[in-house]
């Protein structure tokens, strides 16, 4: 019995509290919410906006003033040879980063998780590129990939494979910066990896040991890859949101060349925007960027929900 | 005969030795319960003998044939986890088949396509259904097939749990405290099943469990483990009226046995507290000992005057159970509250405040000596 009058005695206080300590309570609630409310609408929300408004225009940066043209941009968009050649450079570099930076990470974290000793200087090693400043690093690949000194180069001629100009090629460019994107996100895909690997219950690998599954491929088949699941997914969309942006190594090491062999997205939206000023096509191209990292986190938030989701 | 042997197994998790020379001979089919607090070392044992763990010295047979070298699967045992151990991505039903989907097929006949695609690995995965449709129907589980755990209950995981381990039709079952997760009311239910479930099946059953509720309700025998040690292994009856020492006395029974410090008299009869109680003993006088007698095996009287070969003192608490009704009673001189279970016929006249007199039943006291070790009466 007392258990049943329990809800109806809480609504009764709610009922008899003043409404005047319900309206503080609100506005109290409002004025904390608030600072990280404005912070989000400020650096987030509203510049975003702003963008694909300007993207609706044929506004010069530095200009007085600005027409609307409608969906102008993306019309010159869709005739535009460059851009074409720098969308589909972008998806081949996530295409070819993605896949290997996660599998690779995936290995190097279970390589880790079974060794015994070292464990600590090897996570260190690989989790490096990560704390290291791209463009420092690039600088350091441009030495390496240099066609005469470079320490690659020498490497290649020692075992007979010749010397390659890695960055100047139109056929190497692209697949050498791709081999720095890996580099640089083994080690955070690793480091999740990682911590996935650590989450998984011991109890099941021992459950499959009784069970029968005993060689390394059965256990990983029947626990340890399952049981990624959801770090995988979220490896997966992380590392391809952070190939989409790819523009570091590209600025630095080939300038979108040799003959637009490495442009890319938001390379070629740098160059439009600030290189020739014309911001209102540069906020277009933005716009097709941001489509794509929205289908990402959509897709990521659907399958999160649906598949990989174990209580 | 699929009996399991355990041989002076010793064990060490760095400093730490969790098993000292734990010798132990579990017949075949029979029920075999490990009771012992948390830390006493029975889940690594079971392990052990499942193959999770190495022993450090010492040796394990099942079935007469030795273990030691054989791994998890080939020692042909099945293990029920605390945990359950389900994996979550599969449905009860894939869950169930694993064991035999891992015996019987081969690596490509698992590997996702080729599985639906291949006529044998269709005709395996088609026997194993139908074991599992029998093994699922024999526990009442054939409606939870197509679920994923987390869809089940902790009750229903359990039986899926079992399951998985009856389905191959192993030589011995390994339980390591499969009901601990489970609310009270389903525990009991569930403590019935799994003794009937091994009436049934007639297979060697290990199980650990800190639970003497459950090791008395369940086993044939029950191994009482302290500190690495195995102290006694008997039927759960000579457990609790004829322990051997006084730890297991003291584990096994609720409320806990009363302990009293007494001695060994001039003609070798009993003393505590100033009286004499009715029993004699081989031992030198003056030799102290550890009186024990359980709640039910006293009788407690309003004191009138001092009595011979009683104890006196004042009631501090009651404790109605329903069934039973305890009384908690400082006696004097002062040591350790005793308690005592009342007579349905007193339960009204004796109360919080009251001095009453309390007498020992000579013929089921029983007594320790300093180690800890059984002084029989003689």
């Amino acid at each position: 019995m007392s258990t049943l009058a329990l809800p109806a005695e809480a609504a009764a206080s709610t009922a008899r509290r003043p409404a005047r300590r319900v309206r503080q309570e609100a506005l109290a609630a409002y004025a904390l919410a608030a600072p990280a409310a404005i912070m989000l609408l400020g650096i987030l929300l509203l510049p975003t906006a702003a963008t694909v408004l300007l993207s609706f225009t044929d506004w010069q940066f530095g200009a007085a003033t600005l027409n609307w043209i409608g969906l102008g941009n993306y019309e010159k968009l869709a005739a535009d040879r460059v851009f074409w050649r720098s969308l589909a450079n972008t998806l081949l570099y996530v295409a070819v980063v993605v896949p290997a930076s996660v599998f690779l990470g995936l290995g190097v974290a279970m390589l880790i998780e079974a060794g015994g000793s070292g464990r600590t200087f090897y996570r260190a090693a690989y989790f490096l590129p990560v704390t290291a400043t791209l463009i420092a690093m690039a600088t350091v690949w441009e030495i390496m990939l240099h066609p005469s000194v470079g320490l690659i180069n020498l490497a290649f001629d020692a075992v007979g494979l010749g010397k390659h100009n890695w960055l100047k090629d139109p056929a190497l460019a692209l697949p050498a910066l791709a081999v720095i994107g890996i580099w640089q996100a083994l080690g955070l895909n690793m480091v999740l990896f990682l911590a996935g690997l650590k989450s998984i219950p011991r109890d099941l690998y021992e459950a499959a040991a009784i069970d029968g599954a005993e060689n390394w491929w059965d256990r990983f088949t029947t626990v340890t890859w399952p049981m990624l699941g959801p770090a995988t997914l979220f490896v997966l969309v992380i590392t391809a949101i952070r190939s989409f942006q790819v523009f570091d190594t590209v600025a630095v090491l080939t300038e979108g060349g040799p003959n637009k062999a490495t442009d890319v997205l938001l390379y070629t939206m740098y160059q439009e925007g600030f290189g020739f000023f014309r911001a209102g096509y540069g906020a277009s191209i933005t716009v097709v960027f941001l489509v794509f990292v929205l289908i990402l986190t959509l897709v990521k938030a659907r399958v999160m929900e649906k598949r990989v989701h174990y209580a | 005969m699929s009996g399991v042997s355990i041989r002076s197994v010793n064990k060490a998790f760095g400093a730490t030795r969790v098993l000292r020379g734990v010798t132990l001979d579990i017949g075949d089919s029979e029920f075999m319960t490990l009771l012992g607090p948390s830390g006493c070392g029975k889940s690594t044992l079971l392990r052990i003998v499942a193959g999770l763990e190495a022993q450090d010295s010492g040796s394990i047979a099942i079935g007469g044939r030795p273990v030691d070298a054989l791994r998890p699967r080939e020692r042909d045992v099945a293990m029920v986890f605390q945990s359950y151990a389900l994996y979550p991505h599969m449905t009860a039903a894939e869950n169930i088949a694993l064991p035999l989907v891992m015996r019987r097929s081969r690596v490509w006949q698992r590997l996702p396509v080729l599985r639906r695609a291949l006529p044998s690995a269709r005709r395996i995965r088609r026997d194993i259904a139908g074991e599992v449709g029998r093994v699922a129907a024999a526990l009442d589980i054939g409606y939870l097939l197509e679920r994923k755990p987390s869809q089940l209950s902790g009750g229903q995981r359990q039986r899926v749990a079992l399951a998985r381990a009856m389905v191959r039709q192993p030589r011995a079952f390994l339980m390591d405290e499969p009901l601990s997760n489970l609310d009270a009311k389903l525990r009991v239910q569930a403590r019935a099943e799994i003794a009937e479930l091994h009436r049934r099946l007639g297979t060697t059953f290990i199980y650990v469990t800190h639970d003497q509720a459950e090791a008395m309700t369940m086993s044939d025998r029950v191994a009482v483990m302290l500190d690495g040690e195995v102290l006694q292994c008997a039927p759960p009856a000579t457990i609790y009226d004829d322990p051997a020492d006084l730890r297991v006395a003291e584990f096994v029974g609720s409320p806990k046995i009363n302990v009293i410090t007494g001695a060994v008299g001039s003609t070798g009869q009993v003393e505590i507290a100033g009286t004499t109680l009715p029993l004699t003993v081989r031992r030198a006088p003056a030799t102290a000992l550890a009186v024990a007698f359980r709640a039910e095996h006293a009788d407690v009287t309003p004191c009138t005057a001092e009595q011979q070969g009683a104890l006196v003192g004042t009631v501090r608490h009651r404790e109605n159970l329903g069934s039973d009704l305890f009384v908690y009673v400082e006696p004097q001189p002062a040591s350790a509250r005793l308690a005592v279970r009342l007579a349905a016929s007193r339960t009204d006249d004796i109360r919080v405040g009251m001095r009453v007199a309390i007498r020992p039943d000579a013929a089921r006291v029983l007594l320790f000596d300093r180690d800890g070790g059984r002084v029989r009466a003689a």
